[in-house]
């Protein structure tokens, strides 16, 4: 007893000194961005304050920026499902059809390596100027890493397991929801978190290079025009909304490697 | 299914998207504005390359990707020893790591863009940003990956600190460098596309983008062939070294 109770001061003493560090880190960070600031002038590199006020100012109380806010939100919400959908079914058959994996991963690795932005045109083409060209586009980008991960945790359950499952004569929905799922819980969600970034990725690279809305677009927009206060704004937002998501999903994470002890190797991606 | 079998799959498939799009081209099915035969791809390739119309261009993507990489290399191969040397700042940093992965850092260019100016060094800091955490990462997994024991052996024998790290640690972890080091050239070369696809005024990412909007399609298709080619050969060769690794690994 003395001695957990020991173990767990302890425990709490070195958790508060790693967050104090943590802490110590972030304002370092911040205090470095304002030092540069001031060096260079604010006219040339807006300083924190200035940034988050003009990311308020855009999204609430000018509302510049909230219809791109919302258009990109929503071509991100569309093409990430598209992603997970058609990455998800790509990786479950790949991953249990050894001879259809021979032939296909060649091509599903290869792409992922692509820069997919060169193929742009052929978006354009084919989707013209409209959302269907964002969400398409982003979710060319979110279905490789998607189909690629899952993929590789299907063929990693165990014979064992497929074995029992086909000795109780398991139905197919019955077989993923039982033996597939809980073996792939770990690999999904660091699949699902490769493919909303990636998604997200496409998308603001189609606003960059083509767009009549979103978030993108404004920034392309700020930049012709070297609007410094509207690039750090929007510039901001893009990542506060990625850092956001990312942060459910590792909470996800971590509460399956706490609860459930299953641990999430990701190398290799 | 044997490799042969297997390779004939692969090459009926591709043979049949070629020759699908080809006829699609050739029938007037779709427009010239849009699509032109794969064949005229190709022979506009070639003769891109003969005629050295693109060759600054493949120069300046490839140093600038070259560059990129080494830095990613020089900075992320000492930054992931040093990870997996203080578990103590492996634990601290870990919510940074995290953070910066989460971090779609392409969207930075703009701002690079108005802070150095037009030129190559905003490419260069994006593309080195995108591919060093991934070297960062894999070296640390490397040598976590390490047996404990082949160290407490190496102890034991009493080698040096620089022998213990020459002779167990970096042939033990090397494999999962190489992966690094594979995702950190393919992302710097990402990077650097499409830095140069968004805004630039040379490169091959450039021209792509500047030959689709001077509807030039026949060297747009030739030039985005070429980067696919480039960039499967690439990877394809990396992806094989790497099996070889671990299959050296395994074998060992």
């Amino acid at each position: 007893m003395m001695a957990a109770a020991h173990d767990t001061r302890r425990q709490s003493f070195v958790l508060s000194y790693r967050n104090a560090s943590r802490i110590g880190a972030v304002v370092l960070l911040l205090l470095g961005w304002r030092a540069l600031t001031a060096l260079v002038g604010a006219a040339v590199l807006p300083g924190p304050v200035e940034t988050v006020g003009v990311a308020t100012e855009g999204i609430i109380v000018e509302g510049w920026m909230l219809a791109n806010f919302v258009n990109t939100l929503a071509a991100l919400l569309g093409s990430f499902l598209v992603a997970v959908g058609v990455g998800g079914v790509i990786g479950i058959v790949l991953g249990s059809r050894e001879s259809l994996r021979a032939v296909f991963e060649p091509f599903l690795l290869n792409t992922y390596a692509v820069p997919k932005i060169i193929l742009f045109p052929v978006f354009l083409f084919i989707f013209q100027f409209g959302i269907d060209q964002k969400i398409a586009f982003g979710a060319f980008h979110g279905t490789f890493p998607m189909a690629i991960i899952l993929m590789n945790a299907v063929r990693e359950i165990p014979d064992i397991h497929r074995d029992v499952a086909r000795s109780l004569q398991l139905s197919r929905w019955q077989n993923v929801r039982y033996v597939v799922l809980p073996s792939v819980l770990a690999p999904l969600i660091v699949g699902l978190r490769f493919a909303f970034n990636l998604s997200f990725l496409g998308v603001i690279l189609s606003e960059l290079f083509a767009a009549r809305s979103g978030l993108g677009l404004i920034l392309q927009n700020a930049l012709g025009s070297v609007n410094r206060p509207y690039i750090m704004g929007v510039t901001f937002v893009i990542v506060v909304i990625a850092l956001l998501v990312n942060f459910v999903f590792y909470g996800v994470q971590r509460y399956l490697e706490f609860n459930w002890g299953i641990s999430v190797d990701e190398g290799g991606m | 299914m044997n490799t042969r079998h297997v390779h004939a799959a692969q090459g009926l498939g591709l043979a049949a998207f070629v020759s699908s799009l080809e006829y699609l081209a050739r029938s007037g099915a779709v427009g010239r504005i849009t699509l032109v035969p794969p064949s005229e791809m190709g022979t506009t390739l070639v003769n891109l390359l003969v005629s050295g119309e693109i060759t600054g261009d493949i120069w300046q993507t490839f140093s600038v990707v070259l560059g990129a990489f080494s830095l990613a290399v020089l900075v992320g191969i000492p930054a992931g020893w040093a990870l997996w040397q203080s578990a103590e700042l492996k634990e601290i940093l870990d919510p940074f790591i995290i953070t910066y992965y989460a971090i779609p850092v392409f969207v930075f260019y703009p701002l690079l863009l108005v802070v150095f100016g037009f030129n190559r060094l905003p490419i260069l800091l994006i593309a080195f940003a995108m591919g060093v955490v991934a070297v960062v990462i894999n070296t640390a997994n490397g040598f976590e990956a390490v047996d404990q024991v082949y160290l407490d052996v190496g102890r034991a024998v009493r080698l040096s600190r620089y022998q213990r790290f020459r002779h167990i640690a970096l042939p033990a972890a090397l494999p999962y460098v190489f992966t690094g080091l594979k995702l950190g050239f393919i992302y710097s070369l990402i990077g650097v596309i499409a830095s140069e696809f968004i805004l630039a005024g040379s490169g091959l990412g450039y021209l792509v983008s500047n030959y689709y909007t001077t509807f030039n399609t026949a060297k747009m298709y030739a030039v985005m062939l070429f980067v696919v080619i480039v960039s499967v050969a690439i990877n394809q060769t990396l992806l094989r070294i790497e099996g070889r690794l671990y299959q050296h690994r395994v074998n060992a």
